[in-house]
């Protein structure tokens, strides 16, 4: 069975290749696209996603987006104070000038304590310490804008000058790098003139705190991490399009793949009716179409994968991408799937075949 | 006595519009161990439709045939194709090649199918190969063959599973007079050396020499002359 599959394969190779190109191309648009999709995702959440903190409280009519939240803090502070089980979560849209290149840059500021659990720790450089200098860690995509350690950023609307001195990982925040200052630079500086915040995030699960926050901080309600990523601004819709966009592109497989096979297979009908004639059962002929599917697909699939993966490191640098190894595994299963399907629609003409038309011409 | 091939009362009917048309009526035939049997009669006279039936590739609609002293009539089709692979070997009109095999895996795929393993059958085919003349083709594929070659290599693959019957159905259609009487000469060669029973059908009167039995189809009986 795999021997003839593999001949005729070699024989026809012009034919076989053509399906395999097509198959191909199919197969790296699903998976760059899923790739991007992904990609778009972590630049719009990222640092939403790695946050270790799952119960925030938001203001009941902000529709669960951060920038719509907002809470003030004194009285919360004098019941429970920080570090007991909660931490405040501030977000604040900033432009900054970069001396260096004379580049703005959009990003979101994040002041933290840098022993609290919202501070993701620097993959390079130095940590924030707990003072009043203005120093920050960014994420790592602004390398991508020229910004290095020991750089200067000018917030022009702040009048102030902050100091990179480490990148982080995974930290964007609706398509704009997240910069981390120390809160008490933060107030020090008085960028904000009350204690504030978007969000009060429990640190542990204590439903103690969980009440008081409640009771304190009124018109609040509590939501669950999920529910803060889907009401990011674009999340929803840029995640459906291109999953839309993904859809398509397997339910057109599907047809392309199974009008190829079929009409492949209508082709050879006299072969198969030859076969038939000489002894040759129905499921040894399905088999041997299908393994020949099977060998097409995986050769064209794994091409695919490399190619994506080639892509990925040939895009420009700040290009949301994401070469993620399970979610490609689970495209391309469903590729393979997908063309074993269009070839399994053939296969009733295959049974259907009357060996008696071998015979050359039917009385 | 026991025959490689029997009908008894084979009969076959086609509708055709409001009519019936009796193709085979009654017909009582048996094929002698090792002879090489002609079947003559014009066109559409049920000569091809007899030989789709005793070659297992279509049902008859009374009467019984049997094959190897199994009666047939009434098995399925996965059981036909069994018969048809182990008892049976067809040589077609047009040689009906396999495009992408060599010569050698053209038998080899029969041999494969009846479940002979690679060392068991090359054996065979070489010498098959060699019987029929054409062991200096053996890899080659079916478009660089000629005609008579082409339906050499048929040849081969039919008697390669060693069946109780050969079946010809107008081998020699698409070949000169010459390669004709090569191709008819050959089988009844091969019929003889391996004590085969062949039937053969065919309008071509000239081959006739060659058969040891020549049976006339008229509209559904089949009389031996």
């Amino acid at each position: 069975m795999f021997k003839l599959a593999t001949k005729e394969m070699g024989f026809s190779k012009v034919k076989y290749g053509l399906i395999g190109l097509i198959l191909f191309l199919i197969a790296s648009l699903v998976l760059i696209v899923s790739g991007l999709a992904r990609g778009l995702s972590n630049d719009n959440i990222a640092a939403l996603e790695t946050m270790t903190v799952d119960d925030f409280y938001v203001s009941e009519d902000s529709e669960n987006v951060l920038d719509q939240s907002g809470f003030l803090l004194e009285d919360l502070i004098a019941e429970v104070e920080r570090g007991q089980g909660w931490e405040p979560l501030i977000t604040q849209s900033l432009r900054l000038d970069h001396a260096e290149n004379e580049s703005k840059l959009a990003v979101t500021l994040i002041p933290v304590l840098p022993s609290d659990q919202l501070y993701p720790g620097v993959i390079e450089g130095e940590d924030l310490q707990a003072n009043d200098q203005l120093n920050v860690v960014i994420d790592q995509t602004m390398k991508a804008d020229g910004v290095s350690i020991g750089d200067t950023l000018h917030a022009e609307d702040l009048e102030l000058y902050f100091t990179v001195i480490g990148f982080t990982e995974n930290q964007t925040y609706r398509h704009a790098p997240v910069i981390y200052m120390s809160e008490e630079a933060f107030y020090v500086e008085e960028i904000s003139p009350h204690k504030v915040a978007n969000a009060v995030v429990l640190t542990e699960s204590n439903e103690e705190v969980r009440k008081t926050i409640s009771a304190t901080l009124a018109d609040g309600v509590w939501v669950n991490r999920s529910d803060i990523v889907d009401a990011v601004p674009g999340h929803s819709s840029e995640q459906m399009s291109l999953n839309m966009m993904i859809f398509f592109l397997i339910v057109i497989s599907v047809f392309v793949l199974g009008a190829f096979f079929y009409i492949l297979t209508i082709q050879k009908l006299n072969q198969f009716g030859v076969l038939k004639a000489i002894g040759a059962k129905n499921k040894f002929l399905i088999g041997t179409t299908l393994l020949q599917v099977c060998i097409l697909t995986i050769i064209s699939l794994t091409l695919a994968v490399l190619f994506t993966w080639f892509t990925s490191t040939i895009l420009p640098e700040g290009m949301p991408f994401d070469f993620n190894l399970l979610n490609i595994a689970i495209y391309t299963g469903l590729m393979l799937i997908v063309s074993l399907l269009g070839a399994l629609i053939s296969s009733r003409r295959i049974i259907k075949v009357d060996p008696q038309q071998a015979m050359g011409r039917a009385e | 006595m026991r025959y490689p091939l029997e009908t008894k009362q084979l009969t076959k009917r086609f509708k055709d519009g409001d009519d019936t048309i009796e193709v085979l009526n009654a017909v009582d035939f048996q094929l002698e161990q090792g002879s090489f049997t002609a079947v003559v009669g014009p066109s559409g006279s049920g000569k091809s439709t007899f030989l789709s039936i005793v070659g297992a590739l279509l049902s008859a609609d009374e009467g019984q045939l049997i094959v190897d002293g199994k009666d047939i009539s009434t098995m399925k089709d996965q059981q036909l194709s069994d018969v048809r692979l182990k008892s049976m070997g067809f040589i077609f009109q047009s040689a009906n090649l396999i495009p992408y095999l060599t010569v050698k895996d053209q038998l080899q795929l029969v041999a494969t199918l009846n479940k002979q393993t690679k060392k068991q059958s090359l054996e065979k085919i070489k010498a098959m190969l060699d019987d029929v003349g054409l062991s200096h083709r053996i890899n080659h594929y079916p478009h660089q063959l000629s005609g008579g070659e082409k339906q050499r290599v048929a040849i081969a693959r039919a008697f390669i599973n060693d069946p109780a019957v050969i079946l010809a159905d107008e081998p020699t259609a698409n070949l000169d007079e010459e390669r004709s009487k090569e191709i008819v000469a050959l089988i009844k060669q091969e019929v003889k050396a391996n004590n085969k029973a062949a039937i053969m059908v065919t309008h071509d009167e000239s081959l006739l020499t060659y058969c040891d039995h020549v049976y006339e189809m008229d509209h559904g009986h089949l009389k031996q002359r």
